[in-house]
């Protein structure tokens, strides 16, 4: 099949999935609701009836394309380390601890703890692709056993050595205004962080389309085996991709810490995490797909957000979507023979053309 | 140590122990099939849920078990519908099912109790607590090992009923072939389908059973996300005892020792939170020792 033929497969594909998902999240709502008009308008107008909420999605992206972008990256070398989840997490907490503790000038502030924040996360995704590439440990079990170490060690740090003890709650002492990513729109909390999350998506794509280490790391994805016969130091790579993956969801979560809080204020794991595996799968592990990607998957929270607000429908029907979702999209069976039926097609096209 | 209880300690490790053997079984049933497990997180929380709502509307607490069990069974199906038919990755479905199990479950107990965080306001019974005659007469064994909730014998039962029928049974054995090597099965005509299946129902069933302990036996109601993990220790376990039934055991006792532990030493008033991260740090050395002399006795090997 040509690469024309493939593009539009893969987006037939993705918009049956999204379209099943939308079916099942349809007749949910009849199913439950009273008022299932004003649901469905809710979810799927609300969101562009002010500029505010239009603000929310581009808010609610920014995080989401760094965790896409990071499992992009952790995943394309063929691992499945998911500690980009306990990464973003730990990263927020290296961010704070900067903030609050070090008293450096304005600008240089932002930058170190941006810098300890990508530092926390690359470690983070660092321990399980080391432990797989030392070891042969598996990556997906060291990686969720570690989410929750990273978890309670950040708990740990906040309560202990980072809180602010006039606050009822375990919340860390206020950063200094100097250090909150500027807003870009009045009337929205839309600030620079968006800004640095294209940026990032902007490095990614030149690192993969570009770079030698970018097409190492998609020739160990696809045959680890080859790889090595090519005389590709197929343990090396693995680990610069981990810990880059790693980083990529540290800076989100420092990013998201100065662009929409004034405190850390978390008490578990914030799932931005998984929420890129999603955003990872609707973008096909593509980089320049992955901010198409997450202003979809943010739309549709903060539609699901403002229904739960103003009707009788709980927001977290968000999670058959995305369940959905995630697996058609990455089902290989589906439309097998519809994608058959065009390989034949274009071979006898072919034939026709040359005989 | 002043007053610490080492009889109330040690009966706090099988407690604790029972949801957490029930995932490492189901996880070792999984993989001696040949289906990927991640899902057991999810699945185990969906049939938290379903089984005090079982008990609830049915009236009766074994109804509930079987409404728990009924719901794990059909979603471990599923799963393994899309990953072996649909073709899914499934890490992928798994993170999917992880991820509904969360939001759907939260979205049920609102839409039935018009609440978010638990089950709390609905009627629903506990499993009960056996006393096992003779045993509960002998001092400090008695002690121990007697008074549980009758899941938690039988999570230890399943241990020996699962290792007598993989390596002691004709099916058994047959799945495991199908699970090692399916092309090498269906050459010599088994039935991969059904194999499979047999996979799938007894893993659903223990993750039934693991489930439903957690909302009827550990506490009597379903709060939101109470499985926390519990299904990925499973994973953790398995991996860390070889596929086998006795060091899956041990596993997870060490698992649940640290667990037990954690929650003894925060009440003499160690820090809560460096204590609950002990259990997941002291799984990730062990896999890491384990899998290190593992490779190591392989490049020897080779």
């Amino acid at each position: 099949m040509d690469s024309k033929s493939r593009i539009k497969f893969e987006i037939l594909k993705s918009a049956l999935a999204i379209g099943i998902a939308l079916l099942i999240v349809l007749i949910t709502i009849l199913l439950i609701s009273e008022e299932p008009w004003q649901a469905l308008y809710a979810m799927f107008i609300g969101p562009f009836t002010s500029l505010r909420r239009f603000g929310n999605i581009i808010e609610s992206m920014t995080p989401l394309i760094f965790t896409g972008l990071s499992v992009t990256m952790l995943y394309r070398v063929g691992l499945f380390n998911l500690s980009m989840e306990g990464g973003f997490f730990i990263a927020s907490v290296a961010a704070t601890a900067s903030a609050v503790l070090l008293d450096l000038p304005p600008g240089l502030n932002l930058l170190a703890a941006l810098f300890f924040g990508a530092l926390a996360g690359g470690i983070s995704s660092l321990i399980p692709g080391m432990l797989k590439v030392k070891c042969n440990a598996s990556e997906l079990v060291t990686s969720l056993m570690l989410n929750y170490v990273l978890l309670y060690l950040g708990l740990y740090l906040v309560v202990n050595y980072l809180r602010d003890a006039s606050m009822n709650a375990n919340y860390s002492n206020a950063f200094p205004e100097n250090m909150l990513l500027p807003r870009l729109v009045s009337g929205t909390r839309i600030n620079a962080g968006t800004l640095i999350a294209l940026l990032a998506v902007a490095v990614v794509y030149i690192l993969f389309h570009y770079t030698a280490l970018g097409y190492k790391i998609t020739l160990i994805g696809k045959n680890a085996r080859l790889a090595r016969m090519a005389g590709i130091n197929v343990g090396s790579v693995i680990i610069i991709s981990q810990l880059i993956g790693g980083a990529l969801a540290g800076i989100g979560g420092s990013v998201e810490l100065f662009g929409m809080y004034k405190r850390f204020q978390y008490t578990g794991l914030p799932g931005f995490g998984w929420d890129g595996v999603l955003v990872a799968t609707v973008a096909q592990f593509k980089p320049e797909l992955i901010p198409l990607s997450a202003f979809l998957l943010a739309y549709l929270r903060v539609g699901a957000n403002i229904m739960s607000m103003e009707t009788d429908v709980p927001s977290e029907i968000f999670s058959i979507i995305q369940a959905v979702v995630i697996i058609l999209i990455s089902a290989q069976a589906i439309l097998k023979k519809y994608q058959h039926r065009q390989v034949v097609k274009t071979a006898r096209q072919e034939v026709l053309n040359n005989g | 140590m002043g007053n610490f209880d080492l009889l109330a300690f040690a009966f706090s490790i099988i407690r604790v122990m029972t949801p957490l053997l029930f995932a490492s079984m189901a996880c070792m049933i999984f993989s001696k099939g040949g289906v990927d497990s991640i899902a057991t997180e999810g699945i185990m929380l969906f049939c938290s849920l379903a089984a005090p709502l079982g008990s609830w509307m049915f009236g009766n607490c074994w109804a509930g078990l079987l409404f728990g069990i009924a719901v794990g069974i059909l979603l471990t199906c599923v799963f393994g519908y899309v990953t072996l038919f649909l073709k899914t990755e499934p890490v992928l479905a798994g993170i999917a099912l992880n991820v509904l199990a969360s939001g759907a479950t939260i979205f049920i107990v609102y839409c039935l109790t018009g609440e978010k965080a638990s089950t709390q306001s609905i009627a629903s019974s506990t499993l009960p607590i056996v006393d096992i005659p003779v045993l509960e007469k002998i001092p400090v064994l008695g002690d121990i090992l007697s008074g549980h909730n009758i899941l938690t014998y039988l999570s230890l039962l399943s241990v020996l009923v699962l290792s007598f029928f993989l390596f002691k049974t004709k099916s058994g054995l047959r799945m495991r072939t199908v699970g090692e090597n399916p092309d090498a099965a269906e050459s010599v005509g088994l039935s991969i389908i059904k194999y499979k299946y047999m996979t799938l129902i007894i893993a659903g069933t223990l993750i039934g059973m693991g489930g439903a302990f957690m909302s009827m036996g550990y506490v009597s109601f379903f709060s939101k996300n109470m499985v926390a993990g519990r299904g990925f220790i499973g994973i953790a376990a398995e991996s860390m005892g070889h596929g086998m039934p006795g060091g899956i055991l041990l596993s997870t006792l060490l698992f649940s020792v640290a667990d037990a532990l954690a929650i003894q030493l925060q009440v003499m008033g160690l820090p809560p939170e460096l204590m609950q991260l002990m259990p997941y740090l002291v799984t990730i050395v062990a896999i890491a020792v384990y899998s290190y002399q593992r490779e190591k006795k392989r490049l020897q090997h080779a």
